[in-house]
């Protein structure tokens, strides 16, 4: 059986746009091999009192990754010492980046992980202001735009005028 | 491998169709990468169930999916857009999309997932966090597996199904917001 739904929208649909500043932005490039076990080892050291906003991993070369991650600025240093710990064994550990601080942007809508458009114009909408994300991450039905200090509520604005927000 | 009271407790895992993985980095100054890979696809009407955009010094590194079924027109496309010294693309075919759930923003919960693939072998090209998932990128020929690893690795309902791609989304052209 076919279940078949239409709706019209004049401008792209959100369900609210949420904002959060004074965050740190951390990233690390890990070997996946020789690294991971032993960040897996200390992640007690955190457990649960640490939360991440973002995570994210990009695949660079061999068995190595980037990490991404997004968390309050007062996390920061435990954080970094998690990640740090992770390098211990490897010959060329090229160490854990931090910018802070940076902002947050997040939303989501119907479908937005099913439907084409979506992303440009959310990065047209920042494009228009001249805004660029540190990090963006779509996946599901939501988005998540990581920004330099002070140019969130811009983006903000400019995002509202291509997506509708209640 | 996880003891029994070592694993984590997650609600579920889904995973997607055959996926074309997209792997774009850009090496000059160009600031509007991500804008305009997403414009190119965009005009084709072409969907990305994953993006991912991280921005280091003068580059941008993107990785995003898009359906199996637009892989020749989407490859033609973005080749010959993203083509020259400046861009390097590559194209993963056959790959795919396993998300668990929720991830209770718990970094215990994402090393755990990653180990899954660091402890198999199975490459992760591209991963990202949303409302409550951890999705990430790998090989479509992997999924099976995966799910099996997972369910090892992490205590799920004991009536647990994993969720497979079912609705279809089309969209029809809806006017463009911005001007290029």
């Amino acid at each position: 059986m076919q279940v078949v739904a239409v709706y019209y929208e004049e401008k792209v649909k959100t369900y609210g746009l949420n904002q959060i500043k004074g965050l740190s932005l951390i990233s690390s490039v890990i070997d996946l091999q020789d690294n991971l076990a032993n960040v897996r080892d200390t992640i007690d050291s955190i457990q649960d009192q640490v939360k991440f906003l973002v995570a994210m991993l990009e695949e660079t070369e061999g068995t190595k990754a980037r990490l991404y991650f997004l968390v309050s600025s007062e996390n920061e240093k435990k954080v970094v010492e998690f990640l740090n710990a992770g390098a211990k064994t490897s010959t060329d550990a090229p160490g854990t980046d931090v910018i802070s601080p940076v902002e947050l942007v997040y939303f989501q809508g119907p479908h937005f992980g099913d439907r084409w458009g979506i992303a440009y114009n959310a990065f047209g909408a920042l494009r228009k202001g001249e805004i660029r994300a540190l990090v963006a991450a779509l996946s599901g039905a939501a988005i998540f735009l990581v920004f330099p200090e002070s140019t969130s509520d811009k983006a903000v604005l400019c995002l509202k005028e291509v997506f509708e927000v209640p | 491998m996880q003891t029994g009271s070592d694993r984590p407790r997650i609600d579920g895992i889904k995973v997607s169709s055959e996926l074309v993985a997209i792997k774009l980095q850009s090496t000059e100054n160009d600031i509007d990468t991500e804008y305009r890979l997403c414009g190119v696809l965009a005009k084709e009407k072409i969907n990305m169930p994953f993006v991912s955009v991280s921005r280091r010094k003068n580059s941008v590194r993107i990785i995003c999916c898009i359906d199996k079924g637009a892989e020749r027109h989407g490859e033609e496309i973005l080749s010959s857009v993203f083509t020259g010294g400046g861009y390097s693309i590559k194209f993963i075919r056959n790959a795919g999309m396993i998300s668990i759930f929720p991830h209770q923003s718990s970094f215990k919960i994402f090393v755990h997932a990653l180990s899954v693939f660091a402890d198999s072998g199975i490459p992760v090209y591209g991963m990202a966090s949303s409302l409550s998932t951890l999705s990430f990128v790998t090989d479509f020929g992997a999924l099976e597996r995966l799910i099996c690893l997972i369910t090892e690795q992490f205590i799920l309902p004991p009536d647990h199904v994993p969720l497979r791609t079912e609705i279809k989304i089309k969209q029809v052209a809806v006017p463009q917001a911005h001007a290029d």
